[in-house]
């Protein structure tokens, strides 16, 4: 019986006493609420899951209209410029000093439908997110509006900043608008999974030499920091920092730099296509 | 005596006074300032860079080893006074990069390049 009530007077105290130090944690002001600082990892990772869950769960109903299209693509590029820029900016497109200094970092919207689905983009678009600055564009717009915001943020996966200028230009112009890829074009990933070998291309990128410049993860390369590393290229954005990673483009790059970098290091090496297409299913299927 | 050698003092003093020595602030690379400016500008949103958590970066490529890397964005010989330049306006160099003028500043740059050749 004893025992009984020493362990939850034990309890109480120690209830009483976690309060206490929870109630002065808050109360003299250590925590650091200070913007230019990251949060903990703890708190990172929780806030990270949560967003994830909470918005998948509250976008489950609903339904995107047709988004493949030039001119629903075109004017939420136009409402994008003027909403989204200031914080998230662009490809090759500055950020407003409001969106410079935000904790959490507004992301860069390249990745943005790797993440999430048109349906998520569009909620978070017109819900925006608590606790993260992202504002609730809903207000004062209507459906139509977000659904084409969604579909550029969408598009913006396969822009490279080159494009991106283009279609600045064309928000004005109808005749040049006529002229641009607003649809996001073949990316060639079909084409990968069909026609080209990973084993032979893992070959290739050793008899090429291509290590003796980058590191690539599975195949040994010593001190190569002639180039940037190859690790994790398969997440990996931008071609040389110009155009969208995707078969078709690492395939043009891997043959002909030059065309797609002006007065960049990388050397033509005089690969054929058939060779290329298979280095790029290599690096494609890198993810150390 | 003294009164000479404060005159020498002084004179010696008027010398380093001139305008191009003294004037031109000579500012010291603070890494640990600039760890908190590779966070606070995002840097690791794009990068995936040592020290620094953040999404994983990978829009960009990876500044692991930076001090070890011969080049800039496949052009600039990797240097300080190159990659401070690079830092605040990587437009001048490639009219195209996905990189975006952030707005950082001399001392700015300076910190963050001390701190990704620290790395």
């Amino acid at each position: 019986m004893k025992t009984r009530y020493a362990i939850i007077l034990a309890f109480l105290v120690s209830a009483f006493l976690a309060g206490a130090a929870g109630a002065m944690f808050i109360d003299v002001g250590i925590y650091d609420l200070a913007a230019i600082r990251p949060h903990n990892e703890v708190e990172r990772k929780i806030i990270m899951f949560l967003k994830t869950n909470s918005i998948q769960y509250h976008a489950r109903d609903l339904k995107a209209p047709g988004m493949n299209d030039p001119k629903r693509i075109r004017r939420g590029m136009k409402l994008f410029h003027k909403q989204c820029q200031v914080c998230h900016g662009a490809p090759g497109q500055d950020r407003d000093i409001v969106g410079v200094g935000l904790n959490p970092n507004p992301p860069p919207l390249v990745k943005a439908s790797e993440h999430w689905s048109a349906e998520e983009i569009a909620w978070i678009i017109e819900n925006g997110i608590k606790m993260a600055g992202m504002p609730a564009f809903g207000l004062g717009q209507s459906e139509q509006d977000i659904w084409d915001l969604s579909a550029f943020v969408t598009r913006l996966n396969t822009l490279s900043p080159e494009e991106y200028k283009h279609m600045l230009l064309a928000l004005q112009d109808d005749a040049l608008a006529e002229e641009l890829q607003w649809v996001a074009p073949e990316q060639g990933w079909k084409k990968l999974k069909q026609v080209s070998n990973r084993k032979r291309g893992k070959r290739l990128l050793k008899r090429f030499g291509c290590t003796g410049c980058h590191i690539i993860p599975g195949i040994r390369s010593l001190n190569s920091y002639g180039g940037p590393p190859l690790t994790n290229w398969k997440k990996r954005h931008f071609i040389a920092g110009s155009v969208a990673n995707n078969p078709i483009n690492l395939v043009q790059w891997i043959r002909f730099p030059e065309t797609i970098n002006k007065g960049t290091m990388m050397p033509n090496l005089n690969v054929s296509e058939r060779d290329a297409w298979d280095m790029a299913n290599y690096l494609l299927s890198i993810e150390e | 005596m003294y009164v000479k050698i404060l005159i020498i003092i002084l004179s010696v003093g008027c010398q380093f006074k001139q305008p191009d020595v003294l004037d031109e602030k000579i500012k010291v690379p603070d890494i640990k300032r600039g760890k908190t400016l590779v966070f606070a500008y995002g840097c690791g949103v794009c990068h995936t860079i040592s020290g620094i958590r953040d999404y994983p970066g990978a829009i960009g490529p990876p500044l692991t080893d930076w001090a070890k890397r011969k080049y800039i964005a496949g052009k600039l010989p990797n240097r300080m006074s190159e990659l401070i330049l690079w830092l605040k306006n990587p437009q001048a160099f490639e009219k195209n990069s996905a990189m975006p003028n952030l707005g950082i500043s001399q001392d700015e740059a300076i910190d963050i390049a001390a701190y990704l050749y620290s790395q």
